[in-house]
């Protein structure tokens, strides 16, 4: 194991990670994780998630009593943007008794520059009192919004409340259209001049969305009645026993044009014959939502609208995240929270 | 003894939590102590603890984390 790095306590070496370090890393996680999880056998999409040039993506912590690893802190960066670096953190894993977690996400923080810190998909036992009691960071959960298909008429994914009413999006001029190349996302908006926080650029879109050999994502450009779009929304199928569900997984551009969304999103499930979209996200004032036909998740009211699809499990699910600025803005698939669940063959 | 003193010394013996009221804030707690605290609690005295609740202001000394499980179960 190398020597830079920050040592805590005389015994623990925290450092970045090398590209050596990667077959350690898998076999920590094998070890030390849920059991078949993709990244501890899966090398391909390991380094697609945490490798860029020669950076490896990872803060380690090494016993140097043993040599062996004993904390791991994966993190992917939001843009290649130095000066604007904000960063997602990923798979969090301590084994020894300290307060290694922290001091590894403090080194993250310190050794990468970030502005941002932001998390998705944090533990509620363990990430996010870590995350209270020490950092100080706020913590919330995504808001889950849907369309629900009223021309099927047996549910196999949602969970429909018998005698629930299901009300049609009217037609408000609005489309959503493909857009099959990164090339003419590009010459449609302006990615890299974005103020959001955190700051995805234009890499990262094509990275994850255009790029990612193992998840197939549609982008869609929303189109308002005059022609003009200014917001892009990344989708995905999910799919169990025949029936599919259409997951808006990440949003660019003005959040105006979600309530003319609302009606284009229908109709394609309409068309399709898909149980539902839903759209993760938080940060959004809820007003952009009003009159757009997508319906808050409330756990109360019997209604399910699925998240996890591998394997397939009809609950409501939280997913929370931590932020530090009020002006943060998170979707499903920010961090890791849409990464591939296990190998596809062929 | 209380339910409280009495997982706060399931977790950690050799504090004196009559005494101690940096529990978080002077970090005598280590990290996986404190989850096992949040844990115990809420499984053992049925309460669920807000992450908003989560601070050294509810957590530091025995006598604030009594009042705050108590106002849960008021």
């Amino acid at each position: 194991m190398k020597a830079e790095g920050r040592v805590i306590d005389d015994r623990y070496l925290i450092r970045l990670a090398e590209y050596d370090d990667i077959p350690v890393i898998m076999k920590f996680i094998e070890d030390n994780w849920t059991p078949n999880y993709i990244l501890s056998y899966d090398r391909e999409y390991f380094e697609f998630e945490f490798i860029d040039g020669k950076e490896v993506h990872f803060v380690l912590t090494v016993d140097t009593q043993t040599d062996e690893l004993c904390g791991i802190l994966g993190y992917m960066p939001c843009s290649r943007n130095k000066d604007n670096l904000d960063v997602f953190g990923s798979i969090w894993i301590v084994t020894a008794e300290d307060n290694l977690g922290i001091a590894m996400d403090e080194y993250l923080r310190e050794v990468t520059g970030c502005r941002h810190r932001v998390g998705v998909g944090l533990n509620r036992k363990t990430a996010v009192p870590m995350v209270r009691f020490f950092i100080g960071d706020n913590v919330d959960t995504l808001k889950q919004y849907s369309i629900v298909n009223d021309k099927i008429s047996e549910y196999k994914l949602a969970l429909v409340p018998d005698g629930a009413v299901i009300e049609p999006v009217k037609d408000n001029g609005y489309e959503i259209k493909p857009i099959e190349s990164f090339y003419k996302l590009r010459t449609l908006y302006d990615i890299d001049g974005n103020q959001k926080i955190p700051y995805k650029d234009s890499w990262f879109y094509e990275k994850r969305y255009y790029d990612n050999p193992r998840r197939d994502y549609v982008v869609y450009g929303v189109y308002d009645p005059s022609g003009e779009t200014g917001a892009f929304i990344v989708t995905r199928i999910c799919e169990h026993d025949g029936a599919r569900a259409l997951r808006i997984v990440d949003y660019f551009g003005d959040f105006a044009y979600i309530k003319g969304m609302g009606y284009p999103v229908y109709r394609y499930i309409s068309d399709n014959d898909m149980e539902y979209a839903d759209f993760y996200c938080f940060g959004i004032d809820p007003a952009y939502f009003d009159g757009s036909g997508f319906i808050i998740r409330n756990k109360d009211n019997g209604w399910i609208i699925p998240n996890r699809f591998e394997p397939f499990e009809q609950v409501d699910k939280a997913i929370w995240v931590r932020y530090k600025d009020d002006r943060t803005v998170i979707f499903k698939a920010d961090g890791d929270q849409d990464r591939a669940k296990e190998v596809i063959h062929g | 003894m209380d339910k409280v003193s009495e997982i706060l010394r399931s977790i950690r013996e050799d504090i004196d939590y009559e005494k101690t009221n940096d529990l978080i804030s002077g970090k005598v707690l280590k990290s996986f102590e404190i989850l096992m605290l949040i844990s115990n609690l809420e499984e053992e005295l049925d309460i669920e603890i807000d992450p908003t609740e989560m601070t050294p202001e509810h957590f530091d000394s025995l006598d604030k984390i009594r009042l705050l499980v108590e106002s849960k179960r008021a």
